[in-house]
């Protein structure tokens, strides 16, 4: 169950859980936690079940990523497998790669070697637009959803935000832009509120396909242990 | 993977400066190309490991150089995954190549090399005994 790996997700959901192989979008502006906080869900989650995770990798090289996480104090599993893209993207200089297969074949491999890997993050989804060559890559996102529902893996997808204007969708033209916003089975937001003398980070979920959830944004911390969630920002 | 890329890989891997690898056995001309893929694919690590065992080399290069050597083309997404593995495991290590930080290449470790011997000698016995009665049986017929 994903809603107990962080302490206080869980009361996030009224009930139900992040359904298995469902793909969900992570989304948030720099610094909301977004990278920490599936990390953090997957370690927990790991040490619960047994079973072997898979993070990709696109921004930072595997030891920068360990290092940032156990500043935070979140330590990884064996059981949780990095793929970094950066010797791939630095050896093969300016051919082009296709990050779709290739992403799709590093996936295949490690499901073939690890019988209970059932759950992947892609970190990030702006990387792998930006590394893509192809000009649909976007309209062709549904392909790729759907490809990651039939591994039967529950995927997330960290996806960076520049403002919160891009979170609301005014006309059916962001639909074409973001199409991974309605493609996805659940959105998970994290975020930061600015108030007059403090600023909160929070995490709320604004979609869940199969699962009756809160509405309400709730602060999110880093302590010593990693990360936990409170109560209602407001 | 495009033609023009699968192209590319022929001709480098004609002239691969940085490997130092000679066939001695010429590879047996196999009439079904799919099958020859199928085999290296399935016996990849065994493939990987025992080029390992040889060699220091990048994961790019093992691309180009099991292309020279089979013609079959690997996807980077399986050939890095698989790099990674056999890493966490210890068998092998990573190491920039001289004067350029932006190479890693991958060559086994020394505690590596006694488990690539193992696996190779078990690899081959498996293998033989398997042919030996796929022949002994066709011998019958």
């Amino acid at each position: 169950m994903f809603r107990n790996s962080i302490t206080g997700l869980d009361g996030l959901f009224k009930d139900g859980d992040i359904p298995k192989g469902s793909v969900i979008l992570v989304t948030g502006i720099e610094g909301a936690l977004k990278t920490s906080f599936i990390f953090n869900m997957f370690s927990n989650h790991i040490a619960d079940t047994g079973e072997h995770g898979l993070y990709a990798s696109l921004e930072e090289t595997k030891e920068s990523h360990l290092r940032n996480m156990e500043s935070l104090g979140i330590r990884k599993s064996d059981l949780l497998h990095i793929f970094d893209y950066e010797d791939m993207r630095s050896e093969s200089k300016n051919e082009e790669l296709d990050i779709v297969k290739v992403t799709e074949d590093m996936i295949d491999f490690y499901r073939e070697k690890y019988d209970n890997l059932t759950f992947f993050a892609l970190d990030s989804l702006n990387a792998f637009y930006s590394i893509s060559t192809g000009v649909n890559l976007r309209k062709n996102m549904y392909h790729f959803f759907t490809r990651l529902r039939d591994k039967d893996l529950t995927s997330f997808l960290i996806l960076e935000t520049c403002s919160p204007d891009k979170y609301v969708f005014v006309s059916s033209a962001d639909h074409v832009e973001h199409p991974e916003y309605f493609l996805a089975d659940g959105i998970i937001e994290l975020g930061v509120i600015e108030a007059k003398e403090n600023v909160k980070r929070y995490i709320q979920i604004r979609k869940m396909r199969g699962a009756n959830h809160s509405m309400e944004k709730h602060q999110i911390m880093v302590g010593k242990d990693g990360i936990s969630i409170l109560g209602s920002v407001y | 993977m495009s033609s023009s890329v699968i192209e590319r890989l022929d001709r480098e891997s004609k002239n691969i400066e940085n490997v130092k690898i000679v066939l001695e056995i010429e590879p047996p001309k196999l009439n079904s190309h799919q099958l020859k893929e199928n085999i290296i694919k399935s016996h990849l690590e065994i493939i990987v490991l025992s080029m390992l065992a040889e060699i220091s080399i990048s994961g790019y290069d093992l691309i180009k150089e099991i292309f020279a050597r089979y013609n079959v083309f690997l996807s980077q997404g399986t050939v890095y995954s698989l790099l990674y593995c056999l890493k966490d495991e210890g068998i092998i290590r990573a190491e920039f190549a001289k004067g350029d930080m932006r190479t890693k290449r991958y060559s086994a470790t020394q505690e590596g090399k006694q488990i690539i011997e193992k696996r190779i000698d078990e690899f081959i016995e498996a293998e033989e005994y398997i042919l030996n009665s796929i022949k002994n049986r066709r011998s019958i017929f």
